[in-house]
């Protein structure tokens, strides 16, 4: 924390105004998403404010800069910021230093990618959204017209609170940093700390999302009869929720079977088993 | 009757451009979500009530549908508005609604899938206007994209309640019941995928019991979710500064004393 108190004020107002620029820009980043550069387009429109006021127009410099963003890049966006913000302070640099190697630059968006997507998409797509779901979904059961504001607002304010803080970060934090935080262990540690967390109420949703019950009895002799999911439950609540979770689990990251694919199979092996009465 | 029909396919067209290419234009801030498209639907077919009671019930069959690591399979917003208009203008039951959904969520996660296929074509258009160093077709191509791919989202709902909602209400009604309600079934499971996919990404063989902890958590003791959340975060700090600790601690070593007895390097491996 001291860290960014302690940067925070090296930032100029012209670089906080030009900072300013590239999070409402980076608003935009997903908007023409497609599989050729992904965000590549949003990352290059939200960088134009600082390669524009730094670079001179019409140099040749400025030129490769614009070809140097022009690629495939995709970061989770509430959190890609950081990585927009060093970009623009690298190149700010470049346009300062003749001798700077911008190599570097595509190194690092290139080294940030894996692992910030890993934190920010856990963090924003498994966990916020689903506390943000679930606390709206009450609203919405009972009818209250509250339920989409309620959710909205419970996501988006942290979500893009942080895209901006990360802004901040990124651009005061210099590239020397990220070589410090492999070697001090902090990314990993902040990495294990994520999952972690991740992992903890991936299995709350999955006990209170995952639904399955099974209907099946046998009748045996002298009218006794044999309540299937009483059985399941008295082994372990949610057994079956908890199996099938896990099998995809399996079946996804271990035998890499298409995601639509397992889809596909769970419609019909509910199908199925509708057919045969078990469910 | 349609004129009618025509007006509420472009209304549901417009809610999908809204949900669909807003939450994309503005942040990613979730607009496509059914409990958010329900709602916007429903007021605008006249019915908000069904809208937002439907959106909250495909919110939870669709928690799962996680748009992570360039994997769309399932498109909650086309799914939701297309559910809800059949439940308002083919005046199907919820439970119907609810199964017609799935299908239609593969079919606009298809239709995702074939958006992004296409407007790859534009790459060279990108690179060639930053090797000219054109910004303003930069700019163009930016937002041109976006309106285009929002576009076809909009023209396919118009077209599909258009020709759909009255064939398709009698083909629901056609289908034996062990299909419908194989599909709400589905509903009940497709978390399941969701969540898989997301454990793929965080799931490491030392840290798996904290997801078993999770689960027992909401299982038995019956905490709810942000309680959990809560938990999660207390011990996620707690074994942060535990690592940072013990990183230190092993650092500090290895700079003063670098040519170490096995015993001390094997403290450290038990240690990590």
């Amino acid at each position: 924390m001291t860290q960014e108190s302690a940067t925070n004020n090296k930032i100029s107002p012209t670089d906080k105004k030009l900072l300013r620029k590239l999070y409402l820009r980076s608003l935009t980043i997903g908007a023409p998403l497609q599989y050729a550069n992904e965000y590549g387009s949003g990352f290059e429109y939200s960088l134009l404010p600082f390669i524009d006021h730094y670079y001179k127009n019409g140099s040749e410099e400025k030129r490769q800069a614009l070809k140097r963003h022009i690629v495939f890049y995709n970061i989770t966006q509430y959190v890609g910021t950081f990585c927009q913000g060093l970009v623009a302070s690298m190149e700010k640099q470049a346009s300062q230093h003749k001798d700077y190697d911008v190599s570097s630059i595509s190194a690092v968006k290139a080294s940030l990618m894996g692992p910030m997507s890993g934190i920010g998409d856990t963090l924003f797509w498994g966990i916020l959204r689903v506390i943000a779901a679930g606390v709206a979904m009450t609203f919405g059961m009972q009818g209250n017209i509250l339920a989409p504001f309620v959710f909205l607002l419970i996501y988006n304010i942290p979500a893009q609170w942080c895209r901006w803080e990360m802004t901040k970060l990124g651009f005061s934090v210099g590239s020397e940093y990220i070589t410090e935080m492999y070697s001090s262990g902090l990314l990993t540690i902040f990495t294990k700390a994520a999952r972690t967390l991740g992992l903890i109420m991936l299995g709350g949703m999955t006990s209170s999302l995952v639904q399955f019950k099974t209907k099946l009895v046998f009748h045996v002799g002298g009218g006794q009869v044999i309540n299937v999911q009483n059985i399941l439950d008295s082994l372990l609540k949610g057994l079956v929720p908890l199996l099938i979770t896990l099998g995809c689990y399996w079946l996804i990251a271990k035998k890499h079977i298409n995601f639509t694919v397992v889809i596909l199979g769970l419609i019909i092996f509910c199908i199925l088993l509708s057919a045969l009465g078990i469910a | 009757m349609s004129n009618n029909i025509i007006l509420a396919a472009f209304l549901c067209g417009l809610a999908e451009f809204i949900c669909y290419g807003g939450d994309w234009l503005l942040g990613q801030n979730m607009a496509d979500q059914p409990i958010v498209v329900g709602p916007l639907v429903g007021l605008l077919l006249g019915d908000l009530q069904t809208g937002i009671i439907l959106g909250a019930m495909l919110e939870a069959t669709f928690i799962g549908a996680v748009n992570v690591g360039g994997a769309v399979s399932l498109n909650p917003s086309v799914a939701t508005v297309l559910a809800v208009a059949y439940a308002i203008i083919g005046g199907g039951d919820t439970k119907a609604a609810v199964a017609l959904a799935i299908p239609m969520g593969l079919l606009g996660g298809l239709l995702e899938v074939g958006t992004y296929v296409l407007f790859s074509l534009f790459q060279d258009s990108w690179t060639d206007a930053a090797d000219k160093a054109n910004e303003k077709k930069l700019i163009w191509l930016h937002y041109g994209v976006w309106f285009a791919r929002s576009l076809v989202f909009f023209v396919a709902v118009f077209i599909t309640v258009v020709i759909g909602v009255k064939p398709v209400a009698a083909f629901i009604k056609s289908l034996p019941s062990f299909v419908e309600n194989g599909l709400g079934l589905t509903g009940g499971l497709l978390p399941a995928a969701g969540f898989a996919m997301l454990l793929s990404m965080v799931w490491e063989k030392k840290l798996a019991v904290w997801y078993f902890l999770g689960f027992i958590l909401v299982e038995y003791v019956k905490l709810p979710l942000l309680a959990v959340g809560i938990i999660g975060l207390v011990f996620a700090v707690v074994f942060a500064f535990y690592d940072k600790d013990i990183f230190d601690l092993k650092h500090s070593k290895t700079d003063t004393n670098s040519n170490k007895s096995a015993s001390q390097q094997e403290e450290e491996d038990f240690l990590s």
